[in-house]
């Protein structure tokens, strides 16, 4: 079997090789039981979320989580076909059925114009430099909006072609058309300022897409002749030669970047053209795991990755970041132990025991194979080196050292130092003078003779086996530094490094957590890098030793070979893949999600680096190759907010947002966007105003439940690995105000309402204490008129008089009279106090005064009582009748000719005391006080006034009754 | 009436860039254009039941023409006055014009309701403006009804309003048309 290997690969000596390189493709689908989901197009936002346009609605996606938007009408397909974001970040949407829609408060809403929308399929949005909107339909042309209003400009304008597919904007703000009949260049002020056709030397009129590259050139897609460009310097259309004989078909969409072209095709799946590092077309239709022959659309992200809208979904892949070299004529490649990239950028390598030479010459790829160890013994080979002259040092696991001359195929076995010839030789390595072998037998130094650069030479050794800093035998790996000095990996004895005098021990001793060490390598800032067997690695400055572990993010304790790469950061082999630790950082990140590291071989020399700083990987089955220009960005971009809400009510948290009390159960939901690696983000936030420290997480949402009111901001990072020191940080402010009962202004109110209840209720009890007051006032002196005008001495002047006259007359009556006179006075002390006395009592009183009053005065005194029973019993203030009944006697002339009459009568309500006027000629001093004195305590009683009456005739004072309660 | 007849002529003349003459043609010359102007102290309607009409459904070209002096509302004859010398300048601009074509593809044998969009330019005031005009169109055998609402902004068609009367007229007029259209043969002849 080998020797038929080797037979045929002596028959593809120096042959073209047909150089299988495919790239690692993932499926990004949304759902995997739906195969009617369709995807059109693709889009990234400003803030890297990846927005698909699929026959089942739009949806976004951050690297492990979609969103779906479907339009409110639920009559309205949700067949979206066009995706683009306006100046304000605003995400729009076009739909087969002619619907425009945009995305406001994470809801779509329908793009309304008066002039109404189309009724053809939407094939692309722009949002110009100018903000200006275009849209392209299938049958009905272009349309822009401008100041408000929606225009056309169709085959009546004088459009080639009302299907158009495709509209993009030139550097000078004209906008091109791709449609059936080949382009319109348009703008709003002139509409179609001209057009190219067959006429133009376009090759084919239907034009697929339009891109811009960086000098600002027009690249050109149509159906059937692939890609042309439009050189806006000469003013005309030119056919790259790459594309003169273009054979993959109908074009659908293709992207341009650095010169590198992705072509997705109708029938021929994607294709690319990277004129750097391949000379011809590259197809992907079968050498794929992911095989797919219809590609619709396909965009580059922020990141590198190539997005592909194809036949089995959205797919991703890494682009040429990592290509996978897994046969060549052929013939599979496996067990690739060890590479080596000589100085002229030729890949050497070991598969299955072989040594193989790939190499370009006029930009083609050619293989040449090498014969190394015996024909019939053949015998793995472990270690390779390049010397100053290009000779190749072939170390071999068991048959010694070879010397190769890749030119002239001429080999030389290296002898002369007992056991050579069958030693294992680890690693190989040197300078100008000397070549350096780790064995597994000890160091052994070979000094290159003067005349080294013969075919043939002859070497003189030092064997270095006794040296006991060196250990007993095991020696993985040595290294020379730039400052010459040689690094030794050692079985037991950690690294020992020799300045060119003496042998300097770092181990357990020194501090390292292990002893064995397995790969060495110095990154761009002089610093060395180990890995060790069961410790992960180690960077030494020259003064400490950085150990990267578990807990800094490596997945194996075991790396068995590191590498440095075009951007200075390590790579590190071990059994679970690749990983790449970032310098600046010290971030890891891994990718063997990225490229199904099955058989990754984990043997120390399995990696090497090229001139150009791609790092080749050995594996099982095939070589992956690491290309340099891929600069991981160890952090993953600023991480996007998606949504921000209040859960309460679905109100969104923008910065600057105050929250009312009650919107203080918060949600938000946040991405770090690394699509590479979307599982390996985490997340680090904190809340000021609520978190005391950062929280770490791997969760993409977080809720906030009852944040008490205050001033809040919320810091979110995100990075791949570990390490946040790095990464970015985006921020919510936002503000949760507190309750109103806990406000200010409310408590003022409160406080005010309260100071005026209070101030009215003291104000209340000062009016009634006032009230009381006067009232006890008013009775006081009510007292003391009355007690004053009865003890008025005209009173018991009179009285006394009448008695006098009475004596005389009739003695009885003058009992009566006195007895009277009596219980008046007693009546009087009785009630003086009293606030009320009963209708019955005033009666009483009333009536013993008249007697005494009615004997004096005779028949010309008469008084009518008309008082209902039932109103005895009502209440008044005493004396009241007495007063008025004096009253009357004192004010008017008694007289036989006209007598005085004075009548009581009552109702329920009141009782009125009458009486005719007859004013006395000379009116007795009066101090008007009595009737005033009755009015004003009235007035503190009740609420019902006494009325006086004075008419012509009559005087009538009406005093209200107070009923008992 | 020596007036009118040019009047006629003068829309004969820009009939004829139109094949009217064509069979099947649907016209009307009594269709009715309405506008109003909702400005912050003042509404101020008009309508005209002059709207002559003409549609092609061979070529979905269209033609809506009517005489500016043929408005009449207004808030008195002062205001219709002003109308027409101040601001439309009717003895210049004697017609408001629409020609152009219907963006969407309809069959007008078959009765039904159809939304349709005119594109086409609108001629107000002499100053020319490209426009897509939502419509409803209702066919119901030789019949078309035509119904349509747009905006017209004055200063798209240059028409100057001084500022002393701005908060009595509003920037942007809302114009609602409604005609009744029928074909060439059901349709009397409009001159002899």
């Amino acid at each position: 079997m080998r020797k038929f290997l080797k037979a045929f690969f002596y028959l593809c000596f120096f042959a073209n090789s047909s150089f299988s390189q495919s790239l690692f493709f993932k499926q990004v689908s949304i759902t995997r039981d739906n195969p009617n989901l369709r995807y059109n197009t693709l889009f990234q936002d400003h803030n890297g979320l990846m927005w698909m346009a699929t026959s089942e609605g739009l949806y976004q996606f951050d690297g492990l989580d979609f969103s779906r938007y479907l339009l409110k009408d639920k009559n309205l397909a949700n067949d979206v076909t066009a995706i683009s974001q306006d100046k304000d970040h605003v995400i729009w949407a076009g739909y087969k059925n002619g619907k425009i829609a945009y995305l406001k408060n994470d809801s779509l809403q329908l793009f309304n114009p008066e002039e109404g929308l189309p009724a053809k399929p939407i094939t692309s949005i722009l949002h110009d430099k100018k903000g200006m909107l275009w849209i392209t339909t299938a049958g009905e042309g272009v349309y822009y909006f401008n100041m408000n209003r929606l225009y056309n400009i169709n085959t009546d304008d004088g459009l080639n072609d009302n299907h158009a597919y495709v509209c993009m904007e030139d550097n000078s703000g004209h906008i091109w058309i791709g449609t059936d009949q080949g382009i319109a260049i348009c703008s709003a002020e002139k509409k179609l300022i001209r057009k190219l056709t067959y006429k133009n030397n376009l090759p084919d009129e239907i034009i697929r897409d339009l891109k811009k590259d960086s000098e600002g050139n027009i690249w050109i897609a149509t159906q059937d002749k692939g890609i042309c460009r439009y050189d806006t310097e000469k003013n005309k259309i030119e056919i790259p030669t790459a594309f003169a004989n273009w054979k993959y078909g109908q074009v659908n969409s293709f992207i341009i970047s650095d010169k590198e072209f992705w072509i997705a095709t109708e029938e021929n799946g994607l294709i690319n053209y990277n004129p750097l590092l391949f000379s011809d077309f590259r197809n992907f239709k079968e050498s794929n795991s992911i095989k797919f022959s219809k590609a619709d659309y396909v965009i580059k992200d922020t990141e590198g990755n190539i997005w592909i809208s194809s036949t089995l979904g959205c797919i991703r892949t890494q682009g040429n970041t990592f290509s996978f070299l897994n046969s060549i004529n052929n013939y599979k490649l496996s067990f690739i132990h060890t590479i080596l990239v000589d100085k002229n950028s030729n890949l050497l390598f070991t598969p299955d025991q072989q040594l193989m030479k790939v190499f370009f010459m006029n930009g083609e790829v050619k293989t040449k194979y090498y014969d190394i160890t015996p024909n019939d013994k053949l015998i793995d080979i472990v270690s390779l080196y390049e010397d100053k002259f290009g000779y190749i040092w072939i170390g071999t696991m068991g048959d010694g050292l070879y010397r190769l001359n890749t030119i002239n195929n001429q080999k030389q076995k290296i002898t002369g130092y007992p056991d050579l010839e069958h030693a294992s030789i680890l690693s190989v390595t040197g300078d100008e003078k000397e070549i350096w072998l780790a064995t597994l037998g000890g160091v052994i130094k070979c000094m290159l003779p003067a005349d080294y650069n013969k075919d043939v030479i002859q070497c003189s050794f030092i064997g270095l086996e006794n040296q006991k800093e060196l250990g007993d035998y095991f020696i993985y790996k040595i290294f020379i530094d730039t400052e010459h000095k040689v690094w030794i990996a050692t079985d037991g004895k950690g690294l020992v490094c020799f300045d060119g005098q003496k042998y300097i021990s770092y181990n357990k001793s020194a501090g390292l957590k292990s002893d064995i060490i397995y790969s060495i390598i110095e990154d761009a800032f002089g610093n060395i890098w180990f890995s060790t067997a069961d410790e992960g690695i180690y960077k030494y400055n020259g003064k400490t030793f950085t150990n990267y572990n578990l807990s800094d993010g490596l997945r194996q304790k075991t790396i068995t070979a590191i590498a440095c790469d075009g951007n200075g950061n390590i790579v590190l082999v071990s059994r679970k893949g690749i990983d790449v630790l970032n310098i600046s950082t010290g971030n890891i990140e891994y990718f063997d999600l990225e490229i199904n590291p099955e058989g990754i071989n984990p043997d120390i020399n399995s990696i090497a680096v090229d001139q150009k700083g791609n790092v080749w990987a050995g594996t099982e089955d095939g070589i992956i190759k690491f290309n340099s220009h891929y600069k991981p960005p160890s952090v993953a971009t600023k991480p996007v907010i998606k949504k921000a809400i209040s859960l309460a009510d679905n109100a969104i948290i923008s910065s600057g947002r105050k929250l009312k009390y009650d919107q203080n159960n918060i949600l938000v939901e946040f991405a770090g966007i690394r699509y590479a690696n979307a599982e390996q983000v985490n997340y680090a936030y904190k809340m000021d105003g609520y978190n005391k420290d950062w929280i770490y997480t791997k969760d993409k949402s977080i809720i906030f439940s009852g944040l008490p009111p205050g001033k809040y901001s919320f810091h979110l990072k995100a990075t791949i690995g570990n390490e946040f020191k790095h990464a970015s940080e985006t921020e919510v402010d936002f503000t949760v105000s507190k309750a109103f009962w806990n406000e200010t202004w409310f408590t003022l109110i409160v406080i005010f309402i309260l100071a005026g209840i209070a101030f009215f209720i003291l104000r209340w009890r000062e009016r009634e204490l006032h009230r009381f007051a006067s009232l006890e006032r008013e009775k006081i002196k009510f007292q003391f008129e009355t007690l004053k005008s009865q003890v008025n001495p005209h009173f018991l002047f009179n009285t006394f008089n009448t008695l006098i006259y009475i004596i005389e007359n009739d003695k009885n009556i003058a009992v009566e009279y006195v007895e009277n006179l009596s219980v008046f006075f007693r009546n009087l002390i009785n009630y003086r106090d009293k606030d009320l006395i009963t209708l019955q009592e005033e009666i009483n009183l009333s009536s013993s005064y008249f007697f005494l009053q009615q004997k004096r005065f005779g028949k010309s005194l008469v008084m009518n009582l008309d008082i209902p029973e039932e109103t005895k019993k009502y209440f008044l203030p005493p004396l009241v009748v007495q007063i008025l009944i004096e009253n009357a006697i004192k004010h008017n002339a008694v007289s036989k000719e006209n007598p005085l009459l004075i009548s009581l009568s009552a109702n329920a309500d009141k009782l009125t005391i009458k009486n005719n006027l007859n004013p006395k000629r000379n009116p007795e001093a009066s101090t008007g006080s009595g009737l005033q004195n009755i009015i004003n305590r009235y007035k503190i009683l009740t609420s019902e006034n006494v009325e006086v009456i004075k008419t012509e005739k009559d005087f009538i004072v009406s005093i209200p009754l107070i009923k008992p309660v | 009436m020596k007036r009118n007849k040019l009047f006629f002529s003068l829309i004969i003349l820009s009939f004829c860039s139109f094949q009217i003459f064509a069979q099947q043609n649907y016209r009307c010359n009594n269709g009715s254009i309405h506008f109003h102007s909702n400005a912050a102290l003042e509404l101020i309607e008009a309508t005209s039941e002059n709207l002559i009409a003409s549609i092609d459904p061979a070529g979905k070209t269209f033609s809506f023409v009517v005489a500016i002096i043929s408005f009449r509302g207004f808030n008195g004859t002062l205001q219709r006055e002003h109308f027409n010398e101040n601001y439309m300048e009717t003895d210049k601009f004697k017609t408001a014009v629409f020609n152009g074509k219907i963006i969407e593809d309809i069959d007008f044998t078959i009765d039904s309701v159809y939304h349709v969009r005119a594109k086409g330019i609108l001629k107000i005031h002499g100053t020319d403006q490209e426009r897509i005009i939502k419509s409803t169109l209702t066919v119901s055998g030789s019949k078309l009804k035509i119904d349509a609402q747009f905006s017209v902004l004055l200063k798209d068609h240059k028409i100057k309003v001084p500022k002393v009367v701005h908060e009595k007229i509003a920037s942007e007029i809302i114009v609602t048309i409604k005609a009744e259209l029928k074909t060439d043969s059901n349709l009397a002849p409009l001159e002899r």
